[in-house]
């Protein structure tokens, strides 16, 4: 039991610093040669957990093995379009000016269902409104509407908006967050006194508390502090 | 690029440590399978004496390398072999000629096969 837990100590850490030395993309949008070491990776792990007739080092190694290769990979491809087109494919154009390009989508094998399930997630209804909707590599569909249909911008109404800049949390379940106030160029005074105007005693009673550049502020008080 | 170079230097490392794995392996193991050989040449000249110290030097480094070995090897495969040694300890203290034939046989196939499921060949890669 005492080396099934030391083992899954070992064997979690090693996933959490691969993953994380493989950068953010690897958690969300995930390429091919992505996919494929995490699905490998993960299976690779469980076994010397499971059965400890297994060195470590079997887990392991292939482990370090794939993330060493995903580096390599990854890296080669930063540099190489020609190697990123032949790894991780091109994306595809599904639909231009309106009109589906079956043999893209038969290509890509994509079906019309995954087509329009894909449209409504993205509340399209009308083909005839979508400019460009092009298939990702990462298997996302980007859209492009026409001119016509796209949102109309506060530029093109000639609207004077304020800019509010960025929205920092300051204060997180009754946590100050003083790295967030400094950058907001603001201090421990500054949020006394805000908190005071909010009629809240203490940042501990706050649950949540957001600033922006604007000096507009949010502020949750806590549901038990009231 | 320095991730990169790095990477690639973990897989040459990771490269280079299997190939001297796999050499310590042959050499562990035909220096075990040596051993053994020289106590079968006792045994079929009637020397149990000579055979059982010989074997019982086998099982020392044999033990010795247990360490290495339990970092290395599937356990179930050390647990095998080292059974199969204290087998042919035990048919050779007895003089038992017909039995110990085929436990010098057997330690020397998993010795064979330890050192053997190691060495890149296509068998063992397919």
């Amino acid at each position: 039991m005492a080396i099934v837990f030391i083992r899954t100590l070992i064997v979690y850490f090693s996933l959490l610093i691969a993953m994380r030395l493989m950068g953010k993309r690897q958690l969300g949008e995930m390429e091919l040669s992505e996919f494929v070491v995490a699905a490998l990776i993960a299976d690779l792990a469980s076994h010397p957990l499971q059965d400890i007739g297994i060195p470590m080092l079997n887990g392991l190694i292939p482990i370090f093995t794939l993330f060493c290769l995903e580096v390599i990979i990854s890296g080669a491809t930063m540099k190489h379009i020609r190697l990123r087109g032949l790894l991780y494919g091109k994306p595809s154009i599904i639909i231009s000016h309106g009109k589906i390009d079956q043999n893209e989508m038969r290509k890509n094998r994509f079906t019309v269902d995954e087509l329009t399930e894909e449209l409504r997630t993205q509340s399209v209804l009308d083909i005839s409104t979508i400019e460009y909707a092009v298939l990702e590599t990462n298997g996302q569909l980007n859209i492009v509407l026409t001119p016509e249909n796209r949102p109309v911008t506060a530029q093109q109404m000639n609207v004077q908006v304020q800019d509010t800049g960025y929205t920092a949390i300051v204060v997180s379940d009754g946590r100050v967050l003083d790295t967030n106030l400094r950058r907001m160029g603001r201090d421990r005074n500054w949020l006394a006194k805000k908190l005071s105007s909010a009629g809240i005693s203490g940042p501990e009673n706050v649950y949540l508390m957001m600033v922006n550049g604007a000096d507009q502020v949010y502020v949750a008080p806590k549901e038990d502090a009231k | 690029m320095k991730k990169e170079i790095i990477a690639g230097l973990i897989l040459a490392l990771l490269f280079a440590g299997s190939v001297v794995n796999i050499h310590y392996m042959d050499s562990l193991a035909n220096e075990l399978i040596g051993q053994v050989e020289a106590a079968q040449s006792y045994a079929r000249a009637g020397d149990y004496a000579r055979a059982k110290a010989e074997v019982g030097a086998a099982i020392d480094r044999w033990s010795k390398c247990d360490g290495y070995t339990h970092i290395f090897i599937r356990h179930p495969e050390i647990d095998s072999a080292t059974d199969a040694l204290y087998e042919l300890y035990d048919s050779v203290a007895e003089g038992d000629a017909a039995l110990s034939e085929g436990a010098f046989g057997k330690v020397e196939a998993h010795m064979r096969s330890i050192a053997g499921m190691e060495h890149i060949t296509i068998g063992s890669i397919l």
